[in-house]
């Protein structure tokens, strides 16, 4: 067989392009209704979220709403009113002894008895009985040595911790001899400070105070209004918190606003 | 075109209206390319649903893409590529026909003379008796001008396949002929 010509066959196939390139075929009507039906609803497909941009502009505002409602009750810490706290220290103070558990007491008490056994600074002190083989029921109140002790250190305004569980595991006859062991605990001088400023808090009962969520409305309306608003108020000392009421106002206030333009109130 | 482009005043103000997806100029648009892109898609894939579905999904194409149309080159042209896509996709979808990875290039003849005097409908015959693996490539190669790179580019074949089944398309277009005439 012969080899081809390469021209040969290249002038029949442009031959052949020019003549194939002005051919028509015949097309069913219906291919058309076809693709105008998909176009239809394709348009239709687009057209939902321009006609309810309304409902769009209502469900944000809703939906900062609950996010405000949800986040003031997952952050139940970060909203508890003062009033509350106040309560919770004066409860405290009533109550000034409390049981440590058994296993850490010993330990705590030796270490810090055998470094710092002089300290006269801010004490906790710690009362380990560990004798009272005549009479465990009356160790267990003891109501004299406790007292005794806060007699001695109001100024200091003392914790008194003391662990009476350890009487019941001890065997009798190991606790034949009485003997009371004090312990003195060091506390930083900041937390001190700062159980000075909590005690020394008091309340102002006849004063109502709104919830978070009122006062952010409240600042809102200042705002819209255009009256200056004081954020600080909402929560002072918290940042993380201001920046949050901060990003959620100025989202309320920018929905507020496309609500406004287009209800146009 | 131009005549049946009213009440658009010229083709760039269709493109435009096309952009804005106006319903008549889409209209325009269908009705003065349909009829070559029907012939396109049949070059391809023959006659039957295929060819039909091809130029349907096509269009709906043009007409989401038409933003990208960037006025370089021919409109009409732009609208041809795009149906021969459709054309190959609904190739690949039926069948691998590109397997037969061969280097090997045929002998061909020179083309006889009775080739040159062939008329459209012959053309068409003659290109859709071919197996479609062959018919692809010389559609590709011989009708739309693509090179055989490019071709190896678009149907993921080598270039020395793309250039082997082309001889093998000729050869049959050949003996095809012989046969008509005998």
């Amino acid at each position: 067989m012969k080899k081809s010509s390469v021209d040969n066959w290249d002038s029949l196939e442009k031959n052949w392009r020019e003549k194939l390139d002005s051919h028509e075929e015949e097309v069913p009507a219906a291919i058309w209704n076809q693709i105008e039906k998909k176009l239809e609803e394709k348009k239709g497909k687009a057209v939902p979220f321009i006609i309810h941009r309304r409902q769009w502009s209502w469900a944000a505002i809703l939906l900062i709403s609950f996010g405000l409602g949800w986040w003031q009750l997952s952050n139940p810490d970060a909203l508890v009113d003062d009033s509350k706290i106040a309560q919770h220290i004066q409860t405290e103070n009533n109550a000034p002894v409390q049981n440590l558990p058994d296993t850490n007491t010993p330990e705590i008490v030796e270490k810090i008895s055998s470094t710092n056994p002089n300290r006269a600074n801010r004490m906790v002190q710690v009362v380990s009985h560990t004798s009272h083989s005549a009479s465990i029921q009356e160790t267990r109140n003891t109501p004299t040595s406790i007292s005794t002790i806060d007699e001695n250190n109001t100024n200091s305004n003392p914790i008194i911790l003391a662990d009476n569980r350890s009487l019941e595991k001890e065997k009798p006859a190991l606790l034949a001899k009485e003997e009371s062991v004090e312990l003195l605990i060091d506390i930083q001088p900041s937390q001190a400070n700062n159980q000075e400023k909590e005690n020394s808090y008091v309340p102002e009962p006849s004063k109502k105070r709104h919830s978070l969520f009122a006062r952010v409305v409240k600042q809102l309306r200042q705002a819209i209004d255009g009256e200056p608003v004081d954020w600080q108020t909402l929560k002072q000392g918290d940042p993380k918190l201001e920046n949050s009421i901060h990003q959620v106002a100025n989202t309320y206030i920018k929905t507020e606003q496309v609500v406004q333009r287009t209800f146009q109130f | 075109m131009s005549k049946t482009l009213l009440p658009f005043k010229s083709e760039q103000e269709l493109i435009q209206a096309c952009q804005k997806q106006d319903r008549r100029a889409q209209q325009i648009v269908y009705q003065v390319n349909a009829g070559k892109m029907m012939a396109v898609c049949k070059r391809y894939l023959g006659v039957g649903p295929d060819a039909e579905d091809a130029l349907m999904e096509g269009f709906m194409k043009v007409f989401s893409k038409i933003d990208n149309f960037q006025g370089q080159g021919s409109f009409e042209g732009w609208i041809r590529k795009i149906m021969v896509n459709e054309s190959l996709m609904k190739i690949r979808k039926t069948a691998n026909r590109y397997d037969q990875d061969i280097d090997e290039t045929y002998d061909v003849a020179h083309p006889e003379d009775a080739l040159m005097h062939l008329g459209v409908e012959e053309i068409q015959n003659l290109i859709l008796e071919l197996p479609p693996g062959y018919r692809t490539i010389f559609n590709l190669y011989a009708i739309e001008g693509y090179s055989h790179v490019e071709i190896g580019d678009m149907l993921q074949i080598s270039e020395g396949t793309s250039k082997s089944q082309l001889s093998r398309a000729r050869q049959i277009l050949q003996s095809k002929l012989k046969e008509l005439q005998a």
